[in-house]
């Protein structure tokens, strides 16, 4: 009885169907963040520097497939990389170029930082493999396709659970930090003194562009303390937004004020959490402007939300 | 062996994706690889943040978990300082874009963990090269032009590193019109409320300089 419980919710949630253009969407959003991250570095090049690889283990460079040499065919894979992640993002051939996209950013992207860590995590491109090669399996070409054209597609259970899955993905980069700093410091975390100190060190070097804010924040004890708590709530709850229209109405926002004043107020930023831009329910701020997108998608959307689109699809 | 499992498990994702992606499956056979490849990612994710092990790009996401530092310099927040010194002994500070395509945060940590366990001559080697990007970045912005590389396709909305920082070299007189003939790699060690009462209370320690004598 339980079991068939769980299963039904899972297929509810995982499997309720969704429009084409919304998993469309989705690949647009990832390709266009993969190509400003992309297209911001230089692996390539930062992979035939002298003296930098020597301390790199054999085990790290077989995980990324980077061997001594292979920075001439970097250049050929950073290209091929590019064009990829442009194809996909246009949708010419995009699921394909989802594929060769994603699997290129696995050996590219670690490039920054191998040669003194063995995880590229926070620097922007953490997501993209694995959320690119989604969408090679999942029909992300299925429309605003160049090449093959879009075809009308009627909603179904294979354009919904990437985006679900997708929004999951991003969640747990709150929700693990969360878990982080209940096991590395407990409630010591969101002390007022400790977010001061964490003010200070980011702001108080030349070397910063941003001081006054963060300055500010860090000579009120009660800010501090309410930042240091309400960091901690936002990261707990955030995993809402994946299962609730209304807990993404508050969360996104929130986070993107969250980002900006990390940003703002201690030079940190976490390239990968502007992913969050895919929670933002773009058919209804289209319709708000009264840009036609896709009416049978956001009925969908909203629904499948709510648990209520199995029957209504 | 967490390289070697991150490796499988990047590997075994990649290949559910080729049977969704490839193999003709009917609608029960493919809802039923889809609810794998959704446990995979679940499970691979969920295996990070437990066994507390990174096996990129499945990430356990385990960022700044620890209370603040009472003192920059003997924990995790080190930060390096890179400086150009002139012959007349005049330091500067270098502009994080001169070091581009390498992040200079990425670089400092290197300067740290690994640098100093290298062959003297490869550490030269390095300081060979960074004395001339050093160099090679001073004279783009005394040309009039700005230091680095990675700008060259969204201009100032190129994406900042993890950390970002502030652009020290933005007009022709804020670096030398003579060359840099050293590099210096100091060491900062501050107390935080000490420093942010005084600010310039911080003590440097220089841990490497190129050419050395």
């Amino acid at each position: 009885m339980k079991a068939s419980v769980v299963s039904r919710a899972w297929v509810r949630f995982w499997f309720t169907p969704d429009s084409a253009r919304n998993l469309a969407l989705l690949r647009i959003l990832v390709a266009a963040h993969a190509l400003w991250i992309l297209r911001s570095r230089d692996f390539a090049t930062g992979a035939a520097l002298p003296g930098f690889w020597a301390g790199v283990p054999a085990s790290l460079r077989w995980r990324y497939l980077v061997f001594p040499g292979g920075a001439t065919f970097d250049h050929v894979w950073q290209t091929i990389a590019t064009v990829a992640v442009v194809a996909a993002l246009v949708g010419v051939y995009a699921r394909p170029a989802c594929f060769i996209a994603g699997v290129l950013l696995y050996h590219l992207a670690p490039l920054d930082v191998i040669f003194w860590s063995p995880a590229a995590t926070a620097r922007g491109l953490t997501l993209s493999p694995i959320l690119l090669l989604i969408l090679a399996a999942a029909p992300s070409g299925d429309a605003w396709a160049i090449w093959p054209r879009a075809r009308h597609a009627a909603p179904a259970w294979e354009y919904g659970w990437p985006r679900r899955l997708t929004w999951l993905l991003i969640a747990e980069i709150y929700l693990f930090a969360a878990v982080t700093k209940l096991v590395q410091s407990g409630l010591a975390w969101s002390s007022a003194d400790s977010i001061r100190r964490w003010l200070l060190i980011f702001t108080l070097d030349a070397s910063w562009p941003h001081h006054a804010l963060g300055r500010w924040l860090a000579d009120r004890p009660t800010l501090c303390l309410a930042i240091g708590i309400g960091t901690v709530v936002f990261e707990w709850t955030f995993v809402l937004a994946v299962f609730s229209s209304r807990a993404r109405r508050v969360l996104v926002p929130a986070g993107l004020i969250l980002q900006t004043g990390i940003l703002l107020a201690m030079n940190i930023q976490v390239g990968e959490t502007w992913l969050i831009l895919t929670f933002v329910d773009w058919p209804a701020l289209a319709s708000r402007f009264g840009v036609p997108y896709d009416a049978k998608a956001r009925s969908i959307t909203v629904a499948a939300s709510s648990g209520e689109a199995a029957s209504s699809a | 062996m967490t390289n070697i499992a991150a490796a499988v498990g990047f590997l075994g994702f990649v290949i559910l994706i080729g049977i969704l992606a490839t193999l003709p499956l009917g609608d029960r056979r493919r809802r039923s690889w889809s609810t794998a490849l959704i446990l995979y990612c679940i499970a691979a994710t969920v295996g990070a943040l437990v066994l507390r092990r990174d096996f990129w790009p499945f990430s356990s996401w385990s960022m700044m978990g620890r209370v603040a530092p009472l003192v920059v310099g003997d924990s995790g927040a080190y930060h390096p300082s890179l400086v150009g010194v002139t012959a007349s002994g005049v330091e500067y500070l270098i502009d994080y874009r001169a070091w581009e395509p390498l992040n200079v945060d990425e670089l400092g940590a290197w300067l740290r963990y690994v640098f100093p366990h290298l062959p003297l001559a490869t550490q030269d080697s390095v300081g060979t090269y960074l004395l001339a990007e050093a160099n090679r970045g001073r004279v783009a912005v005394r040309a009039g032009s700005t230091p680095g590389s990675l700008a060259r396709t969204w201009g100032p909305l190129t994406a900042p590193g993890h950390l970002v920082h502030a652009k020290n070299w933005t007009r022709p007189d804020d670096v030398p019109a003579a060359p840099f003939v050293e590099i210096r790699v100091y060491s900062q060690q501050w107390d935080i409320e000490g420093r942010a009462r005084d600010p310039t209370a911080l003590h440097l320690d220089l841990v490497y300089r190129f050419p050395r004598s």
